[in-house]
């Protein structure tokens, strides 16, 4: 595999370096197409040695005219220095620009137009004042530019020559060019198409991995989820006996016993319970590992959560204490069993495990986030290392200490996984020898609070301790007897003979309040809810706070 | 020719020759600026068609075919323009003077749909679309840098395209207009 995607890697560099040579090749290729059509487009020249020719002829017969006896074919000194200032203009057109320049590359060797031109220059004052008796100087001068005439046809012939040459040289470099193209892209073509192909082949390679990772992944997941579901099914299933072990228990302590006996059986049931615990945080784990942790998120009066929390703590040799700092909001928005059980498993693995007493956790709200700081001092002995609270995913802790990972371990994980699962995160503040913080940081919003008013007319004692038990809850408020504030539920206490009238006034003092009658009822019918003999407290409770999001 | 004077005319001459055509460039007093057509002299108002007695350097001939023969008094008395310009013909750029084509036309009643023929002293004779005259600003230059152009030196009158303005006058066809030694103007 390692050498297939080197190979792959090599191939595709080669067919850039080579594709990067191909452009380099065809921009050079096209430069020289562009300056070959720049020269094709310049103005032909051929004409200039063509007119240069022309005009020393007609320089030639003017100066034979001036002589001559026939008067229609007689010229003048004025016509013949005409002449001769066109034949200037024509040598001089060989002197300048770029038209001179490319003129006189082809007179490099010969020199004709540069010895005409000295010849003209001899002859200038002769030629400017020439009169037609002077036949001598005449025959002098036409005898000094007859020569000219051969060497300048020989020139425009060399010129004619070289141009048809030049514009051949330009067509065929085109031509090649056309094919340095078509070469071009064809080679571009089939290196696309090979580059294709590799990417082709490894793409099939990738995908056919990616389907064999996938099915070793769903392999994988299955096995884990078999896994939770059978340690599921196994705690569940031991718990039940050992709930019915738990009970028996209980009943065999009601009985009179020895102390000794009486001991024994304790002892037996503290094992129980610690069994049932190990069995429920076994349940907790295997639901964090297959991410299957219903995580709730209710109302939690923070006041009754520290309480709770100090019920909880079930530590023979150390205490709790717990602080709720006075800024913290009446309620917040979370999952109040796992929090409890996140702080109640540090706390016992700080107690248990690494050996502090002192344990204190002071709650606050600050940013969004409940923070609980567990502080703790050393008993004695070694200083704690605390690792298995630093920061990293779940199933790693069972990978990495797999050969070490102690039943203690299993409620710091747990509380991980739970702190986690809920965005918050736990932090080990630096040891300072003597002991010291471990922050849990959990996101958790402030809950609006809602509040019930309710009057209670109870008319026993009895029912006034059941009520006084259903109401324990920071969302209730129980008006006093004489309190003038409007209730949103009424309790009454029905005596099985009820006064309606009664009933008039108290619907006119809570207009708005909901009637809950309560014992034996004899007329249903000025009630909203019955509750009848005996009082069910748990439905009294749901009866009233079935009300509360409306309240 | 000896041998002495044809190496005098070959060695000395011909250099010397180009190095002054060379340096008979734009000077600093140059009433030429790149890239705009100036005019250097509103004329005089006497260029008419009419005959007078000096010696004649272009004739304009009317679609009627009355000619008439200008002499370079009455040429200059047209509104003088200077263009800076390069071309194949000259090295590098020159300032070019005299009066703007369409000007020159005008005296013949020219429009831009017509065309003229313009012919040289031999006989050279180009047909050109009036309408060049009327877009660009073409010279029908009778002075570089300052100096009057002589027939040896394409003058008397030198048909000039402002190919260093206007990129599409670059084209060999518009060289074919530049005709020099200008003497005739025939309208079509």
């Amino acid at each position: 595999m390692h050498s297939a995607r080197r190979l792959s890697f090599l191939i595709g560099a080669l067919i850039f370096v080579v594709l990067m040579a191909l452009v380099i090749y065809g921009v050079q290729a096209f430069q020289r197409d562009a300056e070959a059509l720049q020269t094709a487009g310049q103005e032909d020249i051929s004409w200039s040695t063509g007119q240069l020719e022309l005009e020393l002829m007609r320089f030639r017969a003017e100066l034979w005219a001036l002589q001559s006896q026939d008067p229609t074919n007689a010229s003048s000194p004025a016509t013949l220095n005409n002449r001769f200032d066109i034949l200037w203009s024509r040598v001089s057109i060989f002197q300048r620009g770029r038209i001179g320049e490319r003129l006189m590359t082809y007179d490099a060797d010969s020199r004709v137009v540069a010895r005409l031109f000295a010849t003209m220059q001899a002859f200038e004052t002769q030629i400017v004042t020439l009169q037609p008796d002077n036949a001598n100087s005449i025959i002098a001068i036409e005898r000094a530019f007859q020569p000219f005439g051969d060497e300048l046809r020989e020139f425009s012939r060399r010129v004619t020559l070289g141009e048809q040459r030049i514009s051949a040289d330009i067509r065929a470099q085109l031509r090649n060019g056309a094919q340095r193209t078509i070469v071009i892209l064809a080679a571009a073509t089939i290196l696309l198409l090979i580059a294709l192909g590799i990417i082709w082949r490894d793409s099939r390679r990738y995908r056919v991995l990616a389907a064999r990772n996938e099915r070793l992944a769903e392999k994988a997941n299955r096995a884990s989820r078999a896994k939770s579901q059978f340690l599921t099914m196994m705690s569940h299933e031991l718990r039940t006996p050992m709930n019915g072990v738990l009970g028996l228990l209980a009943l065999a302590r009601q009985t009179k016993l020895t102390v000794a006996v009486d001991r024994t059986l304790g002892q037996a049931e503290r094992s129980a319970k610690q069994l049932i615990g190990l069995l429920t945080d076994i349940l907790d784990f295997s639901a964090l590992q297959s991410k299957e942790l219903p995580i709730e998120k209710s109302p939690i009066s923070m006041v009754e959560f520290a309480s709770k929390l100090r019920e909880q703590y079930d530590q023979p040799n150390a205490t709790l204490g717990v602080i709720v700092e006075p800024q913290m909001p009446l309620m917040l928005a979370g999952d109040e069993k796992r929090l409890c059980q996140i702080f109640a498993y540090l706390t016992g693995y700080l107690i248990e495990t690494a050996g502090v007493d002192n344990v204190s956790l002071t709650l606050s709200h600050q940013n969004g986030l409940l923070k609980g700081d567990i502080s703790y001092h050393y008993r004695g002995g070694d200083i704690w290392h605390p690792d298995l609270l630093s920061d990293g995913e779940l199933q790693d802790i069972g990978q990495k200490n797999n050969a070490n990972f102690s039943t203690g371990a299993v409620g710091p994980t747990i509380a991980r996984g739970l702190c986690a699962q809920m965005g918050g995160q736990i932090k080990v503040e630096p040891d300072e020898g003597q002991g010291g913080h471990v922050v849990v940081e959990i996101p958790a919003a402030i809950a609006t609070t809602l509040q019930i008013h309710v009057r209670v007319e109870a008319r026993t004692p009895v029912m006034k301790k059941i009520c006084e038990v259903a109401l324990r809850d920071s969302r209730i408020v129980v008006l006093a007897p004489d309190s003038a504030d409007h209730a949103d539920v009424v309790l009454i206490e029905s005596t099985g003979d009820d006064d309606p009238a009664q009933f008039k006034l108290l619907q006119r003092a809570n207009p708005k309040a909901r009637l809950v009658g309560l014992g034996k009822i004899a007329d249903t019918s000025l009630f909203d809810q019955c509750l009848a003999h005996p009082i069910d407290v748990a439905g009294l409770r749901a009866a009233i706070k079935g009300i509360l999001p409306a309240a | 020719m000896s041998k002495t004077s044809k190496f005098f005319a070959l060695q000395v001459l011909f250099p010397v020759m180009i190095a002054s055509a060379v340096s008979a460039q734009m000077s600093d007093g140059s009433p030429c600026v790149v890239g705009e057509t100036v005019l250097v002299s509103a004329g005089s108002g006497i260029a008419t068609l009419t005959q007078n007695a000096d010696e004649k350097i272009v004739t304009l001939t009317g679609r009627d075919g009355q000619s008439v023969a200008l002499s370079a008094a009455q040429f200059a008395a047209l509104p003088q323009y200077a263009v800076a310009n390069e071309n194949e013909f000259m090295d590098g750029l020159n300032c070019y003077q005299g009066p703007l084509g369409r000007d020159v036309l005008a005296l013949i009643g020219a429009g831009p749909g017509d065309t003229v023929n313009l012919t040289a002293i031999n006989d050279y004779l180009v047909e050109a679309p009036a309408v060049h005259m009327f877009d660009y600003d073409v010279i029908f230059a009778t002075e570089i840098n300052g100096e009057r152009l002589s027939v040896r030196d394409k003058g008397p009158i030198w048909v000039v395209y402002p190919q260093s303005d206007q990129a599409e006058l670059r084209d060999p066809i518009y060289s074919t207009y530049m005709v020099w030694q200008l003497s005739r103007v025939d309208l079509n």
